[in-house]
This record gives structure tokens, sequence and C-alpha cells, in this order.
């Protein structure tokens, strides 16, 4: 390990304040991956329902689950420059 | 197994009886509408609960000699101690006087219906009260028909009254049959054997005549004309005294454990003053003779003699039994304890946990999960619905448009105090005591938390009681429009306790709290007045305006339990990781953003 990136660990560490932000950003972006997996699965459960109600429901969730991620990934960003 | 065949057995008893005999069939009818009576009577005592009767009962009935002499007074002015007894049980259950107060009126009650056979023996006068009995009940109910809560009591009083009466005329004719059987000559007997055996058959005849004063007349008619000795007619006396509180007792049947108790007082005090008399017969006879001189009533004029030894029975049964009364009361409550409500207690808060944060906390949550459990059970009952429809794979939509039937609506304010109130009651005495020994604010934090969880699932059981009622009328309603939409509530509640069920078990790892946003929207967007539906539904008079006050109010109430739910959901079944728990709750969409994706479908979808 260089020296730099030594001493970046040494401080991460030392700050608490700034552990905890890493926590927080690390559970955020856990969080994203699911959502992402899951609007992956949901996209594809819309392409193949025939059903028109059914498929209907499924868009609508699927905008709910846009709205979330635009509003994590939102967070993401700014969690990240706080890093 | 005894509690399944017992109801049939008697049905089969009953029918097999009115089958049998006519009589009986007259009898029994007898008997419900007296109980019947007993029912309307409480119901208008108790619309007086809490008002001017109860402050005059009180008043009137504050220690022993002024309820001694309320007993007294109202039984010389009735003519029937039964019936003061009757009433007097009836105020015990509604809870306008107390054991104490009662047991004093009856006692009084039963010197009070002395002066009857006074006035029998004395002018042969007999009033009888029974022949008031139809226009009590014709009055009683035209007053039960006013919407004025007081008409409406006085009207359930006097029906009640009616119908008392009414019961025991049949009962009388049901017997009457019998009472010409009886034949007292045959029966004539000297010594303790003769008073034992004439007691008996008095208080078999006042069974069966279900009047005291209609004994008296019969002994005092058999008296005149020699038909017992006058020893023999002083057993029957006691009899008529003792058989006379089948009336209380039938009354009793009825009531609450209080009423009971005062039916059993009424039976001792008759029971004890009967055996002391029974056995102290010649020592009152002797008594007897005494008053009489005194008086000046001839010696044999046993008729007033007979009235002399009624009034000296009752007098001293007053005399025996007022002293006891604090132990009688003892001994009443001991026979016949109050039967407990069967109250849900809380299982896992114990006050060791309380002391250890992360013990408290579990505990706490364990006991709001039960809390949500029996919630939830509540709540799809007044739903009229069954748990399974909560299955993950179940289609809640076809399941609740396809249902029509009613479920028999259950007491929720009695669910909600005996099986919500209490528990939650305990989680929060627990939270406050464990306060003190959360360290972390965070855990402090949890448990204020699992506190309001508790708050939102009361507030969840209120709105439930609110929409049941228009809940059971329209969702069986011949209007499909109505019916729909009070089916769309059922449809919106019950999918959000689906998706807490999903979340909860953890089964499917996508699903978050985060799922409940979805069904956030769909409240939104199904909302009857924002999407101008229920102005089109009147526009269009597929519903009538009574029908759309109603959406309008229940729709306020369901939407607040949806809310309620979601609320708790996100704080009882979140994240078992704090950071996790963090992350969900930041990505959540709150109202405004809500707001913003319906307004953004419903662009697209007219589109």
């Amino acid at each position: 390990m260089k020296t730099n990136d030594l001493l970046r660990t040494i401080k991460n560490f030392i700050d608490t304040d700034k552990r905890e932000q890493i926590s927080k950003y690390e559970s955020l972006k856990r969080l994203m991956k699911k959502l992402k997996t899951k609007q992956n699965i949901l996209k594809e459960k819309v392409k193949n329902e025939t059903d028109i109600n059914a498929k209907k429901g499924l868009e609508e969730k699927m905008k709910v689950l846009k709205a979330q991620r635009k509003k994590g990934l939102k967070l993401l960003k700014e969690l990240k420059n706080e890093i | 197994m005894i509690k399944k065949i017992f109801l049939p057995t008697i049905f089969l008893l009953l029918t097999y009886g009115f089958w049998l005999s006519p009589d009986f069939k007259v009898i029994t009818a007898g008997i419900a509408i007296f109980l019947f009576g007993m029912l309307a009577l409480e119901q208008g005592f108790n619309a007086f609960a809490g008002g001017t009767l109860e402050k005059t009962l009180r008043k009137s009935t504050n220690n022993m000699w002024k309820s001694l002499t309320f007993g007294f007074t109202a039984a010389t002015v009735m003519q029937s101690s039964s019936l003061v007894s009757v009433i007097t049980i009836s105020f015990l259950s509604a809870g306008l006087i107390g054991l104490v107060e009662g047991m004093g009126i009856i006692f009084g009650a039963n010197v009070g219906s002395t002066t009857g056979a006074w006035l029998i023996a004395g002018f042969g006068l007999k009033v009888k009260i029974s022949a008031y009995a139809m226009p009590m009940l014709v009055f009683g109910v035209i007053f039960i028909f006013q919407k004025s809560k007081f008409l409406k009591g006085l009207g359930y009083i006097l029906a009640g009254l009616g119908f008392l009466f009414l019961g025991i005329h049949y009962m009388k004719e049901g017997f009457e049959a019998f009472q010409n059987q009886i034949s007292l000559t045959d029966y004539a007997m000297e010594g303790f054997g003769g008073v034992l055996v004439f007691t008996l058959i008095g208080i078999l005849a006042t069974i069966i005549m279900q009047s005291s004063h209609a004994t008296l007349v019969l002994v005092i008619t058999a008296l005149s004309v020699h038909q017992v000795t006058y020893g023999n007619a002083l057993a029957l006396v006691i009899g008529a005294n003792v058989g006379t509180t089948i009336t209380a007792v039938l009354g009793s049947l009825t009531s609450n454990t209080d009423g009971r108790r005062l039916a059993l007082s009424d039976v001792l005090f008759k029971v004890t003053a009967g055996i002391v008399f029974m056995l102290a017969m010649n020592p009152v006879i002797g008594l007897v003779d005494i008053v009489s001189s005194t008086i000046g009533i001839a010696d044999d004029d046993y008729t007033l003699k007979l009235a002399v030894f009624h009034t000296i029975f009752n007098v001293t049964g007053v005399i025996i039994m007022v002293p006891f009364t604090g132990k009688l009361v003892s001994f009443l409550m001991r026979v016949m304890p109050t039967q407990a409500p069967q109250i849900e207690k809380a299982r896992y808060l114990s006050s060791a946990s309380a002391e250890i944060p992360a013990a408290a906390i579990e505990a706490v949550r364990k006991e709001t999960v039960r809390l949500y459990d029996l919630s939830v059970d509540t709540i799809i009952r007044g739903l009229s619905l069954n748990r399974s429809v909560l299955a993950p794979d179940s289609k809640v939509e076809d399941v609740i448009n396809n249902s029509s039937k009613i479920m028999l609506q259950q007491d929720i304010d009695d669910i909600y105090e005996r099986r919500i109130k209490s528990i939650y009651a305990d989680i929060v005495a627990f939270i406050s005591q464990s306060q003190s020994s959360m360290g972390a604010p965070d855990h402090l934090d949890r448990l204020l938390q699992l506190r309001e969880v508790g708050r939102d699932l009361v507030e969840t059981i209120k709105g439930i009681k609110h929409l049941q009622k228009n809940l059971n009328i329209y969702t069986v309603s011949a209007n499909p429009d109505i019916r729909q939409e009070y089916n769309n509530m059922r449809i919106l509640i019950c999918r959000v306790l689906q998706e807490l069920e999903v979340i909860r078990t953890g089964e499917d790892e996508s699903a978050t709290i985060l799922s409940l946003d979805q069904i956030k929207v769909e409240i939104n967007e199904r909302d009857i007045i924002k999407t101008g539906r229920l102005d089109r539904l009147i526009r269009e008079h597929r519903i009538s305006a009574p029908m759309a006050i109603s959406l309008m109010n229940d729709s306020a109430y369901y939407q607040e339990i949806c809310r309620n739910l979601i609320h708790m959901g996100g704080m009882l079944f979140t994240s078992s990781d704090q950071r996790d728990e963090e992350a969900e709750n930041s990505v959540a969409l709150d109202e405004v953003e809500i707001k913003e994706v319906v307004d953004e479908y419903v662009e697209e979808a007219t589109k």
C-alpha cells in the first residue's frame, strides 16, 4: 500500500463521522443494486404479460421503482461527494 | 362436548313437552315472556343510568334504613314483593345500585308485602296490578318508537313491566290445571311433620300460582271453612313466603352476577326465616297470640292472626338478616365470584427484561407483533373475510369481488377492550418502566417507535369499527356501483395487509417496506373524490346522495386505515440491519413524490 493510501485508510478509521458516512453509502449502494435487479425482473414480466390489467399494474410498479431508484441514486451521489 | 349437545337437548326436551301438554306450552311461553320482560326492563333502566334516576336511587338507598324504607314503600304501593325484587335486580344489573342497597330494598319489600295480607284478611281486598299489563305494553311500545332517549327508556320499562305481568299471567294460566288438584284436607297433619309438609305445599302452591297473595287467599279461605288447622295454615304461609322467591330467581336468570347474588340473598332471607319459624312454631304461635290480643284481635279471628304471623315472619327475617348483611355479602361473593372477562395479557414482557436494553426491545417487538396479529384478525373479520385471503398467492380482488357473504358482525368495542387495549396498555407500561435503563438514544428511539406502532394499530381498529357499519350494508347492496366502491376499499386494505405479511415473513427478499410505496400510489390513484369518480356517480344517478355521503366519509376512514398500517409496517417490519433500514427509509417516497408518480401516470394514461 502506498503511503498516501495508508494515511487515508488510517484517517478514515479514526474519523467516526466519515466511517458512518461510508457505511451509509455502502448500504445504499447495496439497496440500489437490489432495486436494479428487481427492476430488471419487472421489465421482463411486463414484456411477457398478456393480460392488459396485469400489465398496467406491473407498469405502475415500474414507475414507483424508477422513482425510488432516482431518489436513491441522487442520495448516493450526494454521499459520494461528502466522502 | 356437553356444551355442544346442551342446547339441542334443551330444544328436543321442550319440543317433546310442547307435543305432550298444551299447559306446558303455556307455562314455558309465560317464562319466556317473563324473561323477555326482564331484558326490556334492564334496557329501560340502562337508558337512565348516569342520570336523575341513579341520583334519586342513590339518595334513597344510601343507608340500610333508607333501603328498607324504600323497599317497604315500593312493595306496599305495588302490592308485590316479587315485582319489587325483580325491578331491584334489574337496577342492580344496570349498575344503578349496589348489592347491599339491593338487599336492603328486597328485605324492606318483604316487610312491605305483609300489608297485602292485612288488606286481604281485613277487607278481603286484592289489588290486581296484572290488569295493567296490556295498557303498559301498548304505551310502552308507542314510547319505544319515539326518538327521545328518555321516552324510549320509559317505553322499555313500561313494556318490560307489561311483559313481566303477561308472563306471570300465562304461567298462572298454565298452572291452573294443576291448581284445582290441590286439596289441602288430604294432607292434614299435626306436629313437625305437618309443618314440614304444609310448608312444602305452600312453596309448591306459590310457585304454581306465581303469587304469595294468591296462596294467602287460598289459605284464608281454607282456614275459614276449616279445611286446614291453624297450625298448618301458618306453615302454608311460611311456604308461600319461601315460594315467592321463585320470581326473583327467574328474574335473575338474565341478569349479571350481582343480580344473581341478590336473588340468592332473597332466597336465603326467606329460607332462614322459614327454618327458624318451622323449628320454633309453638313459641311463635304464642307470640302471635300475645301480639293479636295486644292490638285487639279476637282469639278466633284466625285470618287476622295469619296477617300478624305473616308480618312477624318478615320483620323477624329482617331483624335476623340485617346485622349479618356484611357477612352475607362476603358469603355471596365467595359462592358466586364475579366472572372476570377473558382479557388478553402480554406474553413476552417480564420485569426482568426491562432492565436489559436489548432484551427489552426484543420483548416489546415480539409483543407488538402479537398485537399486530390480533389486530389483523379483527380487521379481516371486520371486512367479512377470512385470514386465508392474505396468503401471498391469494388473488384478493377475485376473492372480494366474488364474495357476497357478510359474516356475523363482531363486537369491535369488546374485542378492542379485551384483546387490543389490554396488551397495548401492558406495552405502554413496560416501555415507560424500561425507558430509564435505555443507555443509547437509538434504543430509546426504537422503543418509542414500537409504541407508535401500537397506536397506529389501535387507530386502525377504530377506523375498521367506523367502516364496518356501511361496509356490511353496501357490500351486499343491489346497486353494483356502491358495492364495487366498498369492495375496492376492502381490496386495498387487504392488499396492504398482504404486502405486510410478505415483508414480515421475509420469504421474498425483494419485498421490503419500499414495496408499500406501490400501494400508496394505488390509494392516491383510486381516490374517489380526487379522481372525480364520486361526482360522476352522482351526476349519472348511479348512487343516491346518502350513498355518496357514506362513500365520502368511509373513503376517508379506509385511507386512514391504510396509511396507519403502512406507517406501522414501516416501523415494525424493518430490516434487521440498522443501516439497511436507514437506506430503505431514505429511498421510500414521501407524499409529494407519490403525487408526482400518480400525476405522471395519469398524464401518460390520458395521452
